[in-house]
C-alpha cells in the first residue's frame, strides 16, 4: 500500500489508519479536481474503508458541482471525516457543506489538529 | 473604510439587488482575503448556485412542460478576437452599452483567468473549420459582477470571400419576463375564446393543482431522503412503513418526494445505490458480490442487469476498462 500521493490539488498521507488530505494553499476546486481529488484517495485506500483528516484552510473557493460530487461520490469508502478549519473562510465553507450538500457520513468542523484525531479515533 | 473594503461592499450590495429581481447567475469577485467580508462573500457566492440550480430543478418539477432554456448573451466574433454583433440582452446582463461592446476585443469581457484561457483556445479555434464545442467562461460585468457560463462556440466553413467569424452563445435558465408576459397573453387568449358558460371555476385554475407542502412536511422528506441515502445496503421497507417511519402518510412522501427532489423514492434509491456501486466498480477490487450486497441488490446478476440498463455497460466492462487504465 501507498503511504503517500501528491497532485496539484492536495497531498494524501496514510497514518495510523487515518488518511490525511492536506489542500494546497490557494487552491480553487470544480467538478474535474473534485473528480481527481477522490480518485486518487481511493487509489490509496485500496478498496479499504478509513477516516479521513481534511485540512481544507487553503481552499480558496469551490463550486457548487464539485460540492455535490464530494458529498455524493466522495462519500464512498469513508468512515467519518473531519475537517481542519481556520475561521473565517473555510469555517464557513465547511458550515455551508454541511448544512447545503448533506454528506451522508459522520462529518465534524475542528480548529485543533488533535481534537479533529480525537474524534476520528472513534471510527478507526 | 478603506477603498477597497468599500468596493467590496459595493459589489455586495449589487449581488444583493441583482439576486432581489430574479437574478441568480451573477458572482462577486473573491479577493485573496481571509476576513469575515470574504467570508461573507462566499456564502453568497454558494447561496446564489444553490437557488440557480434549485430554480431549474423547480422548472422541471411542477411544470408538465420541459425546461426553459434562454439564451443569455450571443457573440458573434471576428477572426482579430474583437466583437462584431451582440444582442440586447449581452449588453443589459453585462451593464454596458452596445457600443461600448462593439469593436471591443471579446476577452475585455471576461475575468483575468478567464480572459487567459480565452486566448490560448482561440488561436487553436481560429484554424478549426465547421466545429462545435464548449467552454467555461467568467465574465465580468461593468460594475465587476461576476457570471461564470457554460459558453458554446461554433465556427464556421470558410468563405474565401468573407473573413472567418464565430458564434458564441451563452444558455441560462432564468426568470424571464417576456416569457411570463407571453404565458398569460397565451392564457388569456384561451379564456377568450371560449363560450362564456362554459367558462366554469375548475377551468380558471391551473388543470392539476399543487399541494401545499407545510414547513413540517418539507422537514420529514428531507429526512426521508437523508435516511435512503444512509442506508443503502439495507432491504427497503414498504413505501407504506417508510413513511410511519418518518411520520407522514403514502401520499405525501410519494408526492413531497417527487415534488422536492423530481424523482420517485424507488428510482432515487436505485440511483443512488447504483452510484455507490458504480464508484466500488471503477475504485476498487471487492467482487461484484461483495459490491451488489453492500447496495442493497438481491443477487449479482440483478446487479448487473440493474447497471447495465442504467450506464449502457456491465460492472464487467467498467472494471475492465477501470484497471486498464491504471496501468
Amino acid at each position: 500500500m501507498l503511504y503517500y500521493i501528491e497532485n496539484s490539488y492536495a497531498s494524501y498521507k496514510f497514518l495510523n489508519d487515518i488518511v490525511y488530505v492536506r489542500y494546497h494553499i490557494g487552491i480553487t476546486i470544480d467538478r474535474k479536481g473534485a473528480i481527481k481529488i477522490v480518485e486518487d484517495r481511493l487509489n490509496l485506500q485500496e478498496g479499504q474503508a478509513f477516516p479521513v483528516l481534511c485540512d481544507i484552510r487553503g481552499v480558496k473557493d469551490i463550486n457548487k458541482s464539485a460540492r455535490d460530487y464530494l458529498a455524493l461520490e466522495g462519500s464512498i469508502l469513508i468512515k467519518a471525516v473531519a475537517f481542519i478549519v481556520e475561521p473565517p473562510l473555510s469555517d464557513i465553507m465547511s458550515k455551508f457543506y454541511l448544512k447545503a450538500s448533506k454528506p451522508p457520513i459522520p462529518t465534524k468542523s475542528f480548529q485543533i489538529f488533535e481534537e479533529a484525531e480525537e474524534f476520528l479515533s472513534k471510527y478507526v | 473604510m478603506s477603498q477597497s473594503k468599500k468596493k467590496r461592499l459595493t459589489q455586495i450590495r449589487n449581488m444583493l439587488l441583482e439576486m432581489g429581481s430574479g437574478n441568480f447567475f451573477y458572482r462577486v469577485e473573491r479577493s485573496v482575503k481571509n476576513d469575515n467580508m470574504e467570508s461573507l462573500v462566499m456564502a453568497l457566492n454558494m447561496m446564489a448556485e444553490e437557488i440557480e440550480a434549485a430554480m431549474v430543478h423547480q422548472g422541471y418539477v411542477n411544470a408538465n412542460q420541459t425546461i426553459k432554456h434562454i439564451v443569455l448573451m450571443s457573440f458573434i466574433i471576428d477572426y482579430q478576437g474583437c466583437v462584431k454583433e451582440v444582442n440586447q440582452q449581452t449588453c443589459s446582463v453585462l451593464s454596458y452599452l452596445c457600443e461600448d461592446i462593439l469593436g471591443q476585443p471579446f476577452n475585455s469581457f471576461l475575468d483575468k483567468t478567464s480572459s487567459k484561457k480565452w486566448q490560448k483556445s482561440f488561436k487553436t479555434l481560429q484554424n478549426k473549420e465547421f466545429h462545435d464545442t464548449s467552454m467555461e467562461l467568467t465574465f465580468m460585468t461593468k460594475e465587476g459582477l461576476l457570471i461564470p457560463s457554460a459558453c458554446y462556440i461554433t465556427t464556421y466553413l470558410k468563405d474565401i470571400d468573407v473573413a472567418s467569424k464565430m458564434l458564441l452563445t451563452v444558455v441560462k435558465h432564468s426568470k424571464n419576463d417576456i416569457e411570463l408576459e407571453f404565458d398569460q397573453k397565451q392564457n388569456i387568449v384561451k379564456l377568450k375564446n371560449i363560450p362564456k358558460e362554459g367558462l366554469s371555476p375548475s377551468y380558471q385554475i391551473p388543470k392539476k393543482q399543487k399541494i401545499r407542502l407545510s414547513y413540517e412536511d418539507i422537514a420529514k422528506i428531507r429526512e426521508a431522503r437523508d435516511i435512503l441515502i444512509n442506508n443503502l445496503e439495507n432491504d427497503f421497507p414498504s413505501i407504506k412503513d417508510f413513511a410511519l417511519q418518518i411520520g407522514t402518510n403514502t401520499f405525501k412522501l410519494k408526492y413531497g418526494f417527487k415534488e422536492l427532489y423530481g424523482i420517485s423514492v424507488y428510482k432515487f434509491l436505485k440511483n443512488e445505490r447504483l452510484r455507490k456501486a458504480k464508484m466500488l466498480v471503477q475504485y476498487g477490487d471487492r467482487s461484484f458480490k461483495s459490491i451488489a450486497h453492500m447496495t442493497g441488490f438481491k443477487s449479482v446478476p440483478h446487479f448487473s442487469r440493474t447497471f447495465k440498463k442504467q450506464f449502457g455497460y456491465t460492472p464487467t466492462e467498467l472494471r475492465k476498462r477501470s484497471s486498464s487504465d491504471d496501468k
